[in-house]
């Protein structure tokens, strides 16, 4: 489905996340060593949206791990606003400006109640109490939660407690959400819901997303798409850009979105689309076909 | 001539959450004959994984009875020996693995069936393969230090070392990566049709049933909605949505041009798609390149 | 088999005691506790009786969900006061064998047994009207001067919630594992007893392993929201003492005073 327009790259500001010639390497106090991520450098900048796919093992959640210091690079730096990640009293406030949201809905679940485990964040970087609850009853509200309020999150369905730990961070007022594979465990009601969530708080908010996916279509909300291939950085580029080079996707092991396969199942039974290089979204693919037929 | 391999006759599943009564199951009757391969499609809570544990005994109706192979399953006799017919792999089957190798883990069930150490070796080494796995390689590697995809299908092995006739798998795509998905959605329809077993699969995902299935059977609140073949059984988008789920790709798109007057017929898979596409590009006098 | 437990005896409601805090309601049982310990005249009998029913009343409970919740007390309670009968020397009023039962070992016995039930009503009353998180929130605020002395309490409180919030959890991932090893064959219901620890293993260690993997997820995503162990947190809702609280707190003081010197008067 088609998103809203993302909002427009603003390379004039400055980034608020900086990746250069980014290494890490597994194993490095004893065990198996293994390199998961080399040589990668990119900017992040404020009001974008990313997604970060890749096949399975590419290094997308370390990736995103280091962006907000839960890894710190073996080799380069990574740098969230003016800090370096691997100095150690950044780490707070790095914390602070850059949240995550991870895979598993049961295992973000801190407090007993909703309510206090939305609370947990504020709470944590010392804000005012009347503030707290100010932002808690408002994120409530903007995630639908606010009825469940007082009650124990394991009575929570999966993406309603998904929907409970990104109210959780953004309690917080972060600059930036990461997000790893948030939806890969939830059926597509909950997964629009999340992504639905996801665009408002970019496009109306301005806050910064990083979404590491392995569902194609969660990619086209995004402004920028980020391909990881065995550690590095494959390709990066805009929707159209990326998703035009289908060979290489292919090659790495991705599967491409839905619409891009029809495009190229026609091309193989005989119909070649004119316009087939700019399909990307479904609603591209009625329209070309509409011409066409 | 079909034997009534599972039959739910006006089940009717409920337990008590903290004060309240839920009610997982309602009035739900249904055949699956012996060598089907049929989805069970739902949103979550809609009683999908509930009815897929009355499949083996795990949970007996409160009203109604359930058959397997015609024996009722409210049978304590019965119930105690249906795992051995019918597999059930649960949600994120790798929670299972416990033991210190993979093949010792695999091998779990059938030394619980008694079998001899040598027929005990060849059903592990059949279901690793059956699941593209290596018993060699990978047989004594611990299952704690495999991928979440090598674990998964370590499990699944784990069930079809039993050679259960039927076979209940809850949700196994979910959280795959896409060839992990495609990977394991093969190997079942090719086990499916290599072995005969019959083959009940719950998901949420309309794409992946009609991939593989014989027959569809919706599932919303706790009833069942529709059931029959892919075409009986594709309703309204709107009536879909409403239960949480989405129409395959496939047939949202056909249904985007029937909706702009073209002529097309129905189709869940993308060749089927493709197929009503090309007839009408080649009726308006398009050539193949 | 474990599905709709909920941790903790609460029943949601708004009654005065609800909404009491829950150090008044820690403190103002205990001080009644120690009360109904102490007394033993008729009239100091008759008061605490009356305070319990009182409370009972002021909690908007349903009686018969209340009485029915402390069934298994009742048992206890008979038996104490027939053992009392039996055990304390006096005026014999029956013989059952070589057995006495006396009018004091009676009066000792129905003593007795009144306490436990008054104990019992007042504790089931603080849990049935506290919620765990309320509990702990209290007596994390009554240890908290102790901070000082270098006891780890903000911590310690926090490992309280956690594990409240996780033991539903645990128990969901229980019940998970045991279906899916009863579907490989593991029976759990063996007489034997050696097959019985046999079955333990593909049971507890699927268990241990998730619950290790969770902690270690949940320590990562506490300090993706900037938890620092030991560090000042703000709390959402403190814990604020009102005037009904002060005076709660000061009638069972005073009940307790007036208990201590009425009945040892002979003390001072």
């Amino acid at each position: 489905m088609k998103y809203s327009t993302p909002l427009a790259d603003n390379v004039k500001e400055k980034p608020l996340i900086s990746l250069r010639e980014l290494d890490y390497t597994y194993g490095q106090h004893g065990g198996a060593r293994r390199t998961a991520l080399k040589g990668i450098s990119a900017d992040i900048f404020p009001g974008d949206f990313i997604a970060v796919i890749g096949p399975n093992g590419s290094g997308k959640s370390t990736l995103a791990r280091h962006l907000n210091a839960l890894l710190v690079p073996s080799g380069g730096k990574v740098w969230v606003g003016e800090m370096d990640t691997t100095v150690p009293e950044n780490v707070w406030k790095i914390r602070s400006l850059v949240g995550m949201v991870f895979q598993n809905p049961d295992n973000q679940v801190i407090a007993a109640m909703v309510e206090e485990d939305v609370a947990f964040g504020p709470e944590n970087l010392g804000v005012e109490p009347s503030e707290v609850r100010r932002r808690v009853f408002d994120v409530l509200a903007k995630t639908g939660l606010k009825d469940m309020a007082k009650r124990p999150p394991h009575a929570l369905s999966g993406g309603q407690k998904q929907l409970l730990a990104f109210a959780g961070v953004l309690a917080m007022q972060p600059k930036c959400i990461v997000l790893d594979e948030p939806t890969s465990m939830l059926d597509p009601r909950n997964r629009k819901n999340i992504m639905d969530l996801l665009v408002k708080v970019n496009r109306e908010q301005g806050v910064t997303i990083v979404l590491v996916t392995h569902f194609m279509e969660e990619a086209f909300a995004a402004n920028r798409v980020w391909v990881m291939d065995n550690g590095k950085l494959g390709q990066q580029g805009s929707v159209e850009e990326v998703f035009s080079n289908w060979k290489y996707l292919e090659d790495i092991g991705l599967e491409l979105p839905a619409a891009r396969r029809m495009v190229k199942l026609l091309s193989d039974k005989g119909l070649n689309l004119p316009q087939r290089e700019h399909i990307f979204f479904p609603e591209d693919l009625v329209e070309e076909l509409c011409h066409v037929l | 001539m079909s034997c009534k391999c599972i039959e739910f006759q006006n089940v009717s599943y409920m337990y008590n959450l903290g004060s309240r009564e839920v009610k997982a199951l309602i009035n739900v009757s249904l055949k699956i004959p012996k060598g089907e391969f049929v989805s069970v499609v739902g949103a979550s809570g809609s009683g999908k994984s509930t009815l897929a544990k009355h499949c083996n005994g795990i949970l007996t109706p409160v009203e109604g009875n359930v058959f397997v192979n015609g024996k009722n399953t409210s049978q304590r006799a019965v119930k105690k020996r249906l795992w051995k017919e019918v597999g059930l792999v649960m949600q994120s089957p790798e929670k299972q693995l416990f033991e210190a190798t993979v093949f010792d883990d695999v091998a779990f069930g059938p030394r619980n069936l008694n079998l001899s150490e040598r027929e005990t070796e060849r059903a592990v080494e059949q279901a690793l393969h059956w699941v593209g796995l290596d018993s060699k390689e990978i047989g004594k590697i611990s299952p704690f230090s495999l991928s979440g995809g090598e674990k998964r299908r370590v499990a699944i092995a784990g069930i079809l070392a039993l050679s259960p006739s039927v076979l209940v798998l809850d949700e196994p795509l979910a959280g795959l990566d896409p060839s992990g998905r495609k990977r394991l959605l093969g190997q079942l329809k090719l086990l499916h049709k290599d072995q005969g077993i019959t083959v009940v699969l719950i998901t949420h995902n309309m794409d992946d049933a009609a991939a593989v299935s014989d027959r569809i059977v919706v599932m919303n609140e706790g009833k069942i909605q529709a059931v029959g073949p892919l075409e009986k059984v594709f309703l309204s988008a709107q009536e879909l949505e409403e239960m949480g789920l989405e129409l395959p790709f496939a047939a949202r798109l056909l249904r985007c041009l029937a909706g702009r007057g073209y002529r097309v017929s129905e189709g869940y898979t993308l060749d089927r798609a493709a197929e009503e596409i090309l007839k009408i590009y080649r009726n308006r006098g398009g050539h193949s390149v | 088999m474990f599905e709709g437990i909920t941790l903790g005896a609460y029943i949601p409601g708004d009654s005065l005691l609800h909404k009491f805090d829950p150090r008044v309601k820690i403190i103002g049982s205990l001080l009644l506790i120690a009360g109904t310990l102490l007394v033993s005249s008729p009239a100091g009998i008759l008061i605490y009786s009356i305070t319990a029913l009182l409370l009972l009343v002021l909690s908007h409970l349903s009686w018969s969900r209340f009485f029915k919740g402390l069934r298994f007390i009742y048992v206890i309670v008979a038996l104490s006061l027939i053992i009392q009968s039996f055990s304390v020397p006096g005026e014999v009023l029956w013989q059952v064998g070589s057995f006495n039962i006396t009018r004091e070992g009676i009066f000792s016995g129905a003593l007795l047994s009144w306490r436990l039930l008054v104990i019992v009503i007042l504790s089931s009353l603080v849990t049935y009207t506290t919620t765990s998180i309320n509990l702990s929130a209290g007596l994390e605020r009554m240890l908290r001067p102790l901070e000082r002395l270098g006891l780890p309490v903000s911590q310690l409180a926090m490992m309280m919630g956690i594990t409240i919030s996780f033991i539903p959890l645990m128990l969901e991932e229980f019940q998970s594992v045991i279906t899916a090893q009863q579907s490989r064959g593991a029976g759990f219901g063996s007489r034997n007893l050696i097959r019985q620890f046999k079955n333990l293993l593909p049971l507890l260690l699927p268990v241990v392993a998730g619950i290790l993997r969770r902690a270690d997820e949940l320590s990562e995503a506490m300090e993706a929201r900037c938890y620092r162990p030991g560090a000042h947190r703000s709390r959402m809702r403190e814990l604020c003492l009102h005037s009904k609280d002060w005076t709660a707190l000061a009638v069972t003081a005073t009940m307790l005073a007036v208990v201590v010197l009425l009945e040892y008067k002979f003390l001072f």
